[in-house]
């Protein structure tokens, strides 16, 4: 057992040695590269750029209101962080390794979930191919070196920090750690609001985790209204903090306001932009309810259905995520894809693999061909790209709901375990 | 009124004139831009004309949406003709603007007509017109099928019109009136009307495009359209002065469709006494002031009465002029002034919102705190992480 | 789902498997046909001109009369002072603008590619309009050198006397820039570079003045001595960088005021006699692609397209009797209507294929030829992917009386080869025969064998990275040729035509000894790389239809090679390696009778001045897809 576990301590050290010397070579030998990529609208949205971080950080440091202008949309609390940091269009150095190692850190968090092995078998679940799996080494290779991530880090966009919160959650619930995960996701709820999402499944996924832990179940009630009320507490003390920060009260608005309310209509990869730069200014708020409502369903739908296999619900969720809440980024699909490959047993009943993959590969070129047609090229029109973020969003659903057929379908081999290699239909 | 409508041929036009007491003129360009400077070219001639008829600027209504004589692609500037041979300056210098600029939109032609206007609307901009007031209307610009575009944002229709008129009828703001349009598909345009006593003439037939007359090579854009110019070829040449006893039927029968290079058309039926009483009107009744003063002989009134009124108005003038002469006497300007500058003093000190001082030294309370706030979190997370490892 | 679930139980079958391979010919073969009907009167139009203040050649021109001999001076002026060292020449332009009453400024710049020296001067002056807000303005400009290296005498001194003459009109709603570059290419490119603050202040200088956004550019070459030379035609040169085209509304008004104001006809396309014939409609139409396709600067113009400035260069060809006068007077109605413009110009196409002069074609008829191209590989892929998905055992015949009991041997040696070689992939034993499953639908029962339900597990990473490595290896020719001196790259060139070709049969060589892909990875590495190439080349498409549309018809043979033995193999090994990148290049100078070394001096010159993406387009998409083909057919060769 030793020399494996050193074997793989080495091998971890390796891949985030490569990681990081990646990212920091790439910062170092193309300067101007994070800037460009700040300036991505795939990359960047109106909540997560750096760009407008750098605006609100200038706000700040000369004593005026961030918010005031309405440009900057971010959490209070980066900005003292990144206040003690040297500036970052001077010396970018110390912003660029921050990123980096926000980046291993989330890698870390990710081995740590794929070493729990919740993905395939939890307490009240074992997957028929629970054999089936890939090392938390390939996982997280996966993860460091998804064209994705490296954009999103190089880009420095805050999504990578919403992102390290949410994996450590996850990590932290599938180690049975009550207090960091609570910490965890309260930050990443306090980064990016609809995190909070995220809870009940966590929630059951530290129940689960725990009860393994102790071989005893505690009491589910109670359970639940201690961690609600500590995320309450925690979720309170940020905002408390952030209010003392800016003096006010008035960064609410600024910042989950603008997530909830949609303000701010610059082109990204969701759903949303189009739809509302169309929508009649009568109807703004009915769909607004509509589609916040529709984000929101499919926490406790998905939930109770699989409530035995909650990470997995939980996984599903960034998927969603990445679709189908207001100011999705590249940065959210990356983690959504980042986390799927846990689901390795999955994979064999998985049937538009190809077709999901050829989607998402097409969209991420021909995204910002289009975009360049519309903006630069001025030969083009919103449409286009319009389109692609329409094939993009797509490429994801099917992947979304191609793996919630296939675990449902790995549900229904482990209860009948004679329909097994059978064809089935969805009705 | 029928009955004089019925009579009209049979009798002398000074009679059936008789019935109106006031000309008006609403004038409308729809279109902005450069290249359409033949609009306004088009809406200016007919301006001039009905000027020249008698029609006095206070009951004209003129829209124009631009203004070519100040663009500076304009080789002549202060100017708009609507003839190559530029005999004419049509901006001259004696023209009412009523409504400019962005301020030609349907609503506001259609508030003008139906006089659905808030109070402290100037008088200039309102149509005050009553049931015996013969009305011109004319409309040139770019349209279509059942619409007429305004400045490239925003559509009038055949039915928004015609509703407007009807609404007009309704509250007693027209006795007659004379409909003009041209505009690509212009007949259209009246082909929705339902409101009595309109007479409607229009450019060019469903499907057919109106054109321009001729372009003028050194403004480089055509200056005028096609049924606009013969028709003022038409009031130029036989209607000379306000005396005149052409009738619309003699301004119809002038229409060439192959001079005009489209079908105009001319819609009778709303008209009282239909065709014939249509084509036996006046053109001065619509294009001229015709001032036909009813004398309401029940009055009792003296001369003497109004003398006296005017003397008090003059004493009343003459005193408040010596008032006024006072005042300066008393408070030489200079204190004015400074008045003035004491009453803005307290103004000026009150706290403008918004303005903050921006300054690099950043406060040390908001560092702590901002400190405090995130090593506090690393704290908790540590002491938390400890805690779950005992 | 009902189509998606009927078209699952399709791939199931065996002989959908044969179909793409024709699929994918007739779509290359349609896509060919295609083009070759554009030319044709009823898949083509004829031009106008959309945008409606435009109004080309409704204004009288002053352009003549005493202007000629100010001309004519001004032709002198110039003929004297092309010889001059750079900042005396400079210095005259400056004055002779200066003396027009005009704000002037110059720009130095300099450029290394290649380890060459491209450094010169910049001279322009700018009209503010009188009445205008300068907030908008169009460059009319002419450099000292025309694209083919003459002087351009007669060019330089009509934007002088134009400059003179557009100075006394008050009737300009935008400023005009009147420019005067150096060189044909590389000055417009440092200037309008420098305008957009794009520029890298340490080799090209900043520009001290500026004015509104740019609306429109026109460049004049007339490359006659001070005696003058009457021509015949005027050549309207239209093609951007990256084969990025002007609104065709500016093409048109050129067109209308060139040949109808003025009564000069009109060519494109170095056509210089145009019957209107199908055959030279089509030289045209793929003369025109040719030139987009390769996505080099054609003229001053071409620097302007990038930055959305619609712009053209008149060029004035043959022996006839126009006058200088004649083109100066185009470009004064040409001025006048752009003056009348209230924006960018955007009515009309971006896209399109010129026939003539007045006949074009439209994007949304033309685009199916390249996107019916583009996705015969993405077809092939999808079907190499299937493909690879299935059972490497043979499929007993369910039908069959006699039982199946050994596999059937037909199926060649190298697969019960590999079958011995190969570990089981995955831990689920598969028996060799798989047993028959039944199936029970709608009431009916079927007996299908198993081996038909499965879907093999793919080992992925080998192909994956294979693929992603080839792309990368592409850098290091891009690299390369954009780096090396002069006098090293044809020898470098050589040497890359060698290598390249022999490249596949060392991978394979290196593969098959130590790797030993199967069958069903080389399939995988065939399947993706015709994936990638799809996918690059319908993006491509969009951006540079030409070039998306050569690259495909160059590489359209990668979808039907395959990994084979014997004769096959190496049949296909030559036809592949006929049909190498560097070989295409190589033949392209030998047919078009250009110097080799010229193309890849303009290539590198490209990279570094104009911004121009087709290196990028041979070396990273054409490239690794011919690589990772070659290698799967050379791996049959071991």
């Amino acid at each position: 057992m030793a020399p494996d576990s050193t074997h793989k301590a080495a091998l971890f050290a390796a891949l985030f040695a490569a990681a990081a010397a990646l990212r920091l070579l790439l910062f170092q030998a193309f300067p101007l590269l994070p800037h460009r990529l700040a300036g991505r609208v795939e990359l960047s949205t109106p909540v997560s750029s750096f760009k407008r971080l750098q605006e609100g950080l200038y706000l700040y440091t000369h004593n005026v209101d961030p918010y005031h202008g309405g440009v900057y949309h971010q959490a209070p609390l980066l900005l003292p962080l990144f206040s003690f940091l040297p500036d970052a269009s001077s010396s970018p150095f110390a912003t660029n390794l921050l990123f980096t190692v926000v980046d291993l850190l989330s890698a870390h968090a990710l081995a740590q979930i794929a070493d729990s092995g919740h993905a395939a078998a939890t307490r009240l679940f074992k997957s028929s191919r629970q054999g089936l799996r890939w090392s938390s080494a390939a996982i997280v290779a996966g993860f460091l070196f998804n064209p994705f991530t490296l954009a999103t880090c190089m880009a420095r966009s805050t999504t990578t920090l919403t992102n390290l919160f949410i994996l450590t959650a996850m990590a932290k619930a599938c180690q049975g750690a009550s207090t960091t995960f609570l910490l965890a996701l309260s930050a990443a709820s306090y980064l990016a609001m609809h995190p909070i999402l995220l809870f009940p499944p966590l929630l059951v996924l530290l129940y689960d985790a725990r009860a393994d832990r102790s071989k005893t179940t505690p009491n589910a009630l109670a359970f639940t209204a201690v961690h609600t009320l500590g995320l309450t507490v925690i979720s309170g003390t940020l905002l408390l903090a952030s209010a003392l920060l800016t003096d006010s009260w008035d960064f609410l608005g600024a910042t989950y306001g603008v997530r909830l309310l949609l303000p701010d209509l610059t082109p990204n990869v969701g759903l949303w932009w189009y739809f509302f730069t169309e929508m009649f200014d009568s109807f703004r708020d009915f769909f607004l309810g509509v589609f916040w409502l529709h984000v929101a369903s499919y926490t406790p739908g998905l939930t109770i259905r699989l409530r035995t296999q909650p990470l997995f619900v939980a996984t599903t969720l960034t998927g969603i995520f990445a679709i189908f809440t207001p100011y999705p980024s590249v940065a959210d699909a990356a983690l959504y894809l980042s986390l799927v490959p846990l689901f390795r047993h999955l994979f064999p009943l998985m049937r538009y693999t190809f077709l999901a993959s050829a989607a998402v590969l097409y969209a991420s070129f021909l995204g910002p061909a289009f975009y360049h047609l519309w903006v630069y090229a001025g030969s083009g029109n919103a449409n286009f790209f319009y389109a692609i973020t329409l094939v993009w969003s797509l490429g994801l659903s099917i992947i979304v709901g191609d793996s919630l057929f296939a675990a449902l379908r790995d549900e229904l081999d482990v209860q009948r375990p004679e329909l097994r290699d059978k064809e089935v239909k969805r009705i | 009124m029928k009955l004089s409508a019925a009579l009209a041929p049979l009798l002398l036009a000074p009679l059936a004139a008789a019935e109106h007491t006031s000309n008006w003129a609403v004038l409308v360009g729809t279109s902005r831009f450069w290249f359409n400077y033949r609009h306004l070219a088009n809406v200016l001639s007919l301006y001039r004309t009905v000027k020249r008829l008698g029609i006095p600027d206070s009951q004209i209504i003129l829209m124009l949406p631009d203004d070519m004589a100040c663009n500076p692609r304009n080789a002549f500037p202060g100017t708009v003709y609507n003839n190559a041979d530029r005999a004419l300056d049509l901006y001259g210098d004696n023209i009412e603007v009523d409504y400019r600029g962005y301020e030609v939109t349907v609503e506001n032609f259609i508030r003008l007509m139906t006089d659905r206007v808030s109070e402290d609307m100037p008088r200039s901009k309102r149509l005050m017109t009553d049931e015996r007031s013969n009305i011109l209307v004319y409309m040139t610009g770019h349209g279509g099928n059942e619409f007429l575009k305004f400045q490239d944002a925003e559509e009038i229709s055949a039915y928004d019109l015609a509703d407007a008129f009807g609404q007009m009828w309704e509250k007693k703001r027209y006795h007659e009136m004379l409909f003009m349009i041209d505009t690509c598909q212009a007949n259209t345009m009246y082909s929705k009307f339902y409101s009595p006593n309109i007479l409607a003439t229009g450019s060019s037939d469903i499907d057919q495009s109106s054109y321009s007359h001729h372009a003028d090579n050194d403004v480089g854009v055509a200056v005028i359209d096609r049924y606009t110019y013969y028709n003022l070829e038409f009031l130029e040449t036989n209607v000379r002065d306000p005396t005149s006893k052409v009738t619309m039927g003699e301004l119809f029968d002038s229409y060439n469709p192959a001079d005009m290079h489209s079908d105009p058309g001319i819609r009778y039926d709303l008209f009282a006494g239909g065709d014939a009483g249509a084509r036996s009107r006046l053109v001065m009744d619509f294009f001229g002031n015709v001032q036909n003063v009813e004398i309401d002989a029940g009055s009792g009134k003296d001369e003497t009465q109004w003398r006296e009124e005017l003397e008090a108005i003059d004493k009343m003038i003459l005193e408040a002029k010596r008032r006024h002469n006072e005042t300066l006497n008393l408070r030489p300007q200079a204190q004015h002034i400074m008045e003035e500058a004491v009453a803005m003093e307290p103004q000026q000190s009150t706290k403008k919102p918004g303005a903050v001082k921006v300054d690099t030294e950043s406060g040390w309370s908001k560092q702590i705190v901002g400190a405090a706030a995130l090593l506090g979190f690393a704290g908790v997370w540590a002491a938390g992480s400890w805690l779950e490892s005992l | 789902m009902a189509l998606l679930a009927t078209l699952l139980a399709l791939r199931k079958d065996a002989r959908i498997l044969k179909i793409p391979p024709y699929l994918s010919a007739f779509l290359i073969l349609v896509g060919v046909a295609w083009l070759l009907v554009l030319p044709l009167n009823e898949y083509s139009r004829g031009t106008y001109v959309s945008e409606n203040a435009l109004l080309p050649g409704q204004v009288h021109t002053y352009f003549t009369g005493s202007e000629h001999d100010v001309f004519r001076a001004y032709r002198h002026e110039v003929a004297g002072l092309v010889d001059l060292p750079v900042q005396q020449r400079t210095d005259k332009l400056s004055e002779l603008l200066r003396a027009s009453n005009l704000k002037v400024a110059t720009q130095k710049y300099t450029y290394t590619p290649s380890g060459r020296n491209i450094s010169d001067e910049n001279v322009y002056a700018i009209l503010q309009g009188p009445r205008a807000d300068a907030t908008e303005a169009i460059v009319l400009m002419a450099s000292l050198k025309t694209m083919d290296g003459e002087h351009n005498y007669s060019g330089v001194a009509l934007v002088l006397a134009l400059a003179r003459y557009f100075k006394r009109w008050s009737l300009w709603s935008k400023d005009i820039i009147f420019l005067l570059s150096g060189d044909s290419t590389s000055g417009p490119q440092a200037w309008v570079d420098a305008y957009h603050d794009a520029h890298d202040p340490t080799t090209i200088e900043s520009l001290s003045i500026k004015s509104g956004a740019l609306q429109g550019a026109v460049g004049v070459e007339y490359p006659a001595g001070p005696w003058g030379h009457r021509y015949d035609k005027l050549h309207i040169v239209y093609d951007g960088t990256n084969g990025q085209l002007p609104n065709l509304d500016l093409f048109n008004t050129a067109v209308n005021i060139a040949s109808g104001q003025m009564g000069i006809a009109c060519t494109l396309q170095r056509m210089w006699f145009h019957r209107n014939s199908y055959q030279e409609r089509l030289q045209t139409m793929l003369r025109g692609m040719l030139s987009q396709g390769l996505g080099h600067a054609t003229g001053p113009h071409s620097a302007f397209i990038p930055y959305h400035v619609d712009a053209i260069t008149l060029v004035t060809v043959g022996d006839g009797w126009h006058d200088e006068m004649g083109l100066g007077r185009t470009v004064e109605s040409l001025f006048r209507s752009l003056n009348n413009l209230l924006e960018h110009l955007h009515q009309s196409f971006f896209f399109y294929l010129l026939l003539e002069a007045k006949r074009f074609v439209s994007i949304g008829t033309y685009l199916p030829s390249a996107m019916l191209i583009a996705a015969n590989f993405s077809i092939m892929a999808i079907a190499l992917w299937v493909q690879s998905g299935r059972p490497q055992e043979p499929i007993p015949n369910p039908a069959a009386t006699k039982p199946a009991s050994k596999p059937a041997t037909q199926d060649a040696s190298k697969d019960s080869d590999n079958k011995e070689k190969e570990p089981e992939q995955e831990d689920e034993k598969k028996p060799l025969e798989s047993p028959p499953v039944v199936v029970t639908k709608d009431g009916a029962t079927a007996v299908i064998p198993a081996a038909l339900l499965q879907v093999s597990e793919r080992p992925l990473f080998l192909p994956a990275a294979f693929v992603v490595i080839a792309h990368f290896l592409g850098l290091i020719p891009l690299a390369a040729f954009n780096h090396i001196p002069v006098d090293d790259l044809r020898p470098a060139f050589l040497l890359a035509s060698n290598l390249t070709t022999l490249l596949p049969l060392a991978t394979a060589y290196l593969l098959s000894r130590f790797n030993r892909p199967t069958p069903q990875e080389s399939t995988l590495i065939h399947c993706f790389s015709l994936l990638f190439l799809g996918m690059y080349l319908s993006a491509l498409a969009t951006l540079n239809f030409s070039q998306s549309l050569m690259v495909g018809l160059l590489t359209a043979p990668l979808s039907f090679v395959r990994r084979s033995s014997g004769v096959g193999a190496k049949l296909q090994f030559a036809l592949l390696a006929a049909i190498n990148p560097v070989m295409v290049v190589h033949a392209a100078t030998y047919v078009g009778k250009i110097e080799l070394l010229d193309v890849l001096v303009k290539a590198a010159e490209g990279w570094h001045i104009w911004g121009m993406w087709t290196q990028v387009v041979v070396w990273l998409v054409w490239w690794p897809a011919w690589f990772c083909g070659s290698v799967v057919v050379a791996l049959g060769l071991f």
